[in-house]
């Protein structure tokens, strides 16, 4: 390793540091790519230095893939290289795996790729200005006018608000995840109380449920917040020590070719998520749209492993798909496209995903950091489901998963975006911030203590802003009242309801 | 007041009816403690609890009327005009608070049609609070505060403009004594009366005097019944001096309206009496049923929720719809633990409560209670226990919700019982306690 002049006084002491640990413990050796030490800021180095360790550790519990035989030589080239220039032992060679072949259209039956009659999409009207169309999906249990706003319900529950309001404020598709329903109550109680429609008593109102994929990610990494600015830092194990764990007795998650293995945050327990699992379970909570189980990779993360990532999630997706065809009852399932912001790995995960007979296309993974990557990500991946293809791509619906904040939105909506989830309004409801035409306003100020008579947004009929104002709903979230949480979330609803009519007038006006 | 005859039943009861010849509309004063029902928004409220259910809030001004004070506007030297050493004004930034100061809120659009009663506090934390002739110490969502009786007066009459207000009044110095002979008995006692007579001050150059209600204080069960029933006597002999109601503070207890006790001399044209805070169910059927009060305050329904129960107990026998009973699932030989059904039922607290947080709920597809016509049970559909066990497992807001919306909408239906007069009250006590454990 080599540190040039420029280097700063702590660059040398970190690296001697580093050096010093690595021959200590002998646990891995550095790759080559990491050998020019000195163009690597602290945090980029430590984060190569996690990334690796994670390959490591994945690689030691996975199966390596056929296709990356030549990937990996190239990395054992790049340990034996770095072997020799490090005084660590030379690690003995680990057994070959063989991962399972990626499933093709030819392995789906032929009837798997007509039309549903109880799911339906049709396209009311395609913008002459854009990619956005106004659209209607129609289900067992209802339509959704599209583009449409789908608020989060984790525990078959909005925040504060019952549903019977939420669906008088015009709130149409809700989102409920499964990975938090198979912790309490469990799948098989909603089975026995008749599904997630009887057991809400919401029974002329679509429900989606996702597959949990997106608490493998959390459990490891945090947020999506937390992990891009922690660079990809991996989430600390609680407990006295710091370190992260390959141990799935101090551990919340582990994946491998299998499924994930989790921790339930209730009781510690450890249970397994397969791709089956996941639909067996969607398949007994009853949402009218379901999601495969999937895997989604952090940010910062090597590319290697996001190929490796991206593999699995297909193989995953097709045993989801599989075991959703035994026996469909009425529900319609979406694929996830994953790839990052990488445009190869994109590309080619629409390309597979959308040959199989899914019912629609939910877009996930890594959108970028910033709503900047995300729109850039968009514009080059979403002319993609245009494309004249026997699968007919362009009529089936496209959902954006976990992004509803309203510049997102509309900057989704004209790249034909038909659907987004978010718990983003009912989560700032909560802590104080309420959506207005005008922005997001933090009624906890104490500029809104004398705001009589000013309604929260001037052109929102929701039931809080008819009856109270801006003064009242400040003087409730400082008394931490709990109806301050309902009234703000039940506006929050209401605004995102009326912001994507908004929206899908102006399509139809061919105004966007 | 002549005796009413009390039916001889098996049960012997220990309410006493024989206070009031006739029955007055019971109301339910419920406690809200920040100016608005709790856990409902204005279109649960008018669709589910409309003002003609005897419904009364009572607000208070400790919570209500608490507002931030902002620094003025400052004189600053404007940057350009160093050399000229000019100044300007520059306003002051208004998220910085300089303290907080009580103050008239604005009528409507917080006030809901209801009736309203405006109390100084529900309860203040610290019993040893300051409190002298002008002020006492009151404790709010900001801080402890001073709240000074004029401006009780004023925010009370002018800005809350409830329809009734209890004058201010000092429980701590009258509730917490020994004896209420000591001397800080007689001061907060005095201080009592000046109070009102400050607020019937300005109630009169309003013309207002019908909205006022004067405190009287229960005496506390430490005290000589003797003594008590002094106190009581002063208590009434200084009358409600021209005041339409009289609220009483303090903890009920059985006996203090027997005998030769001060408070039966409350003089009749006090229109309203009111008690300001009952704690069990049983206390509040009982005082329901002896006909003396008209008001019922209470935040049971509230603290219910808050606790995550239901109020299950009726007092009628049976559902009162022809809704067949849901059958309840077989559980597992497991869940059993080899016992019979009966084990698996949910047990009721002294307050006619089931806890929702028992796992007994958890595959109970059965509404709280079958036939009851509340929001959560009835209403445009039914939530089954299984899913409000879930939510309150979850830790979810709404189980609060739908779980005070059942409670309040189960405490007015006793109320409607008592006014509509069918059953006799002590039979609907008797029934009540019938069904409570440990009930005395």
């Amino acid at each position: 390793m080599r540190i040039t002049r420029k280097s700063s006084i702590m660059t040398w002491w970190l690296c001697g540091m580093a050096c010093d640990r690595l021959t200590a413990t002998r646990k891995w050796s550095m790759p080559r790519q990491c050998l020019a030490f000195s163009r690597y800021s602290i945090t980029s180095r430590r984060s190569c230095y996690r990334n690796h360790r994670m390959t490591a550790q994945i690689q030691s519990s996975s199966f390596t893939s056929d296709a990356t035989e030549e990937e990996d030589d190239t990395i054992r080239d790049a340990d034996d290289s770095s072997k020799s220039q490090s005084t660590n032992k030379a690690r003995p060679p680990q057994k070959a795996h063989r991962l399972p072949p990626l499933q093709t259209p030819l392995d789906f039956p032929d009837w798997a790729y007509e039309p549903r009659d109880f799911f339906r999409f049709e396209i009311l009207h395609q913008s002459a200005k854009s990619q956005a169309r106004v659209g209607r999906i129609h289900t067992p249990h209802g339509t959704i006018d599209t583009p449409g706003y789908v608020a989060v319900a984790t525990n078959a529950a909005l925040k504060g608000v019952d549903f019977r309001h939420a669906d008088q404020a015009n709130q149409q598709l809700i989102f409920a995840n499964t990975y938090h329903l198979l912790l309490h109550p469990g799948a098989d109680l909603i089975a026995e109380a008749g599904g997630i429609h009887k057991f809400t008593n919401r029974l002329d109102r679509p429900f989606i449920t996702d597959s949990g994929g997106f608490q493998v990610f959390s459990l490891a990494y945090g947020s999506v917040h937390e992990e891009l600015s922690s660079k990809g830092e991996l989430k600390r194990a609680g407990g006295k020590s710091r370190h992260y764990r390959n141990d799935l007795g101090k551990d919340a998650v582990k994946v491998s070719e299998e499924g994930a293995y989790f921790r339930s945050y209730r009781d510690g327990s450890k249970f397994l998520l397969t791709p089956e699992s996941t639909v067996q379970a969607q398949k007994k909570i009853g949402a009218d749209i379901i999601i495969p189980l999937d895997e989604l990779p952090p940010y910062h993360i090597d590319r290697q492993v996001l190929v490796e990532s991206v593999d699995r999630s297909h193989r995953w997706e097709a045993r989801s798909l599989q075991e959703h065809l035994k026996n469909i009852t009425q529900q319609a399932m979406y694929c996830v496209v994953h790839g990052g912001i990488d445009r190869e790995l994109r590309t080619k995960s629409v390309e597979y995903l959308t040959s199989l007979p899914f019912d629609g296309y939910a877009i996930g993974g890594s959108l970028g950091n910033g709503k900047q990557e995300l729109k850039e990500l968009l514009d080059w991946m979403m002319p993609l489901f245009d494309e004249d293809s026997s699968t007919n791509r362009r009529g089936k619906p496209r959902h954006l998963l976990g992004i509803a904040d309203e510049e997102s939105i509309r900057n989704a909506v004209v790249r034909g975006i038909d659907t987004m989830d978010s718990c983003y309004p009912t989560r700032v409801a909560r802590h104080g911030t309420i959506l207005t035409m005008e922005g997001s306003i933090k009624i906890k100020s104490g500029k809104f203590a004398r705001s009589f008579g000013a309604k929260l947004d001037e052109r929102c009929n929701c039931t809080t802003c008819t009856h109270y104002d801006r003064a009242y709903l400040w003087h409730l979230f400082k008394a931490n009242e709990p109806i301050a949480v309902s009234l703000a979330a039940q506006h929050n609803i209401q605004y995102m309801s009326d912001l994507m009519s908004d929206i899908r007038q102006e399509i139809m006006d061919d105004k966007i | 007041m002549s005796p009413n005859p009390v039916d001889g039943t098996a049960e012997t009861s220990s309410v006493d009816c024989s206070c009031s010849p006739k029955r007055e509309m019971l109301h339910l004063l419920l406690y809200c403690k920040d100016g608005c029902v709790p856990y409902l928004n204005p279109t649960q409220l008018e669709q589910y609890f409309p003002p003609s259910s005897g419904l009364w809030l009572c607000l208070s001004v400790q919570d209500a009327c608490v507002f931030p004070m902002f620094d003025k506007p400052v004189k600053k030297k404007a940057k350009d005009d160093v050399i000229n050493k000019k100044t300007k004004e520059v306003p002051a930034e208004p998220k910085k608070v300089r303290g907080y100061a009580f103050a008239s809120a604005p009528p409507d659009p917080w006030l809901l049609p209801y009736t309203r009663v405006t109390v100084p506090y529900f309860s203040n934390k610290n019993k040893e609070q300051l409190a002298d002739n002008k002020s006492i110490c009151v404790w709010t969502p900001h801080g402890r505060q001073r709240l000074a009786s004029e401006t009780y007066a004023k925010v009370a009459m002018e800005g809350l403009q409830s329809n009734y207000t209890v004058s201010l009044f000092d429980d701590a110095g009258v509730s917490s004594v020994k004896q209420p002979d000591s001397v800080r008995w007689q001061k907060a006692h005095g201080r009592n009366n000046l109070w009102l007579e400050q607020l019937v001050q300005v109630a009169k150059q309003q013309d207002a005097l019908d909205r006022i209600w004067r405190p009287v204080f229960l005496p506390p069960s430490n005290h000589d019944d003797e003594v008590n029933n002094d106190a009581m006597t002063n208590e009434s002999q200084t009358g409600s001096l021209g005041a339409a109601g009289v609220a009483f503070v303090g903890k009920w207890r059985h006996g203090l309206l027997t005998g030769n006790n001060g408070m039966a001399q409350i003089p009749d044209d006090v229109k309203w009496k009111c008690l300001l805070s009952t704690t069990s169910l049983l206390e509040f059927v009982e005082i329901a049923a002896q006909g003396y009060f008209n008001i019922v305050g209470t935040d049971l329904p509230a603290l219910w929720a808050k606790e995550k129960v239901a109020l299950i107990v009726q007092p009628q026998r049976g559902p009162s719809t022809n809704e067949p009973t849901a059958k309840r699932p077989k559980l597992d030989a497991d869940e059993k633990g080899g016992e019979t059904d009966h084990a698996n039922e949910p047990t009721l607290d002294f307050n006619g409560c089931i806890d929702m947080s028992d796992k007994v709920h958890a595959r109970d597809p059965r509404p709280l209670v079958e036939g009851c016509t509340c929001m959560t049970c009835q209403h445009g559909g039914r939530f089954s226990r299984g899913y409000i066990h879930h939510l309150v497992c979850a830790k979810e807001l709404l189980a609060e919700i739908l779980l005070f919306a059942h409670n309040l909408h189960h405490m007015l239906e006793l109320i409607r019982l008592f006014n509509e007069g069918g059953s006799d009250p002590a039979d609907i006590v008797n029934t009540i306690k019938s069904r409570l454990p440990n009930a005395k």
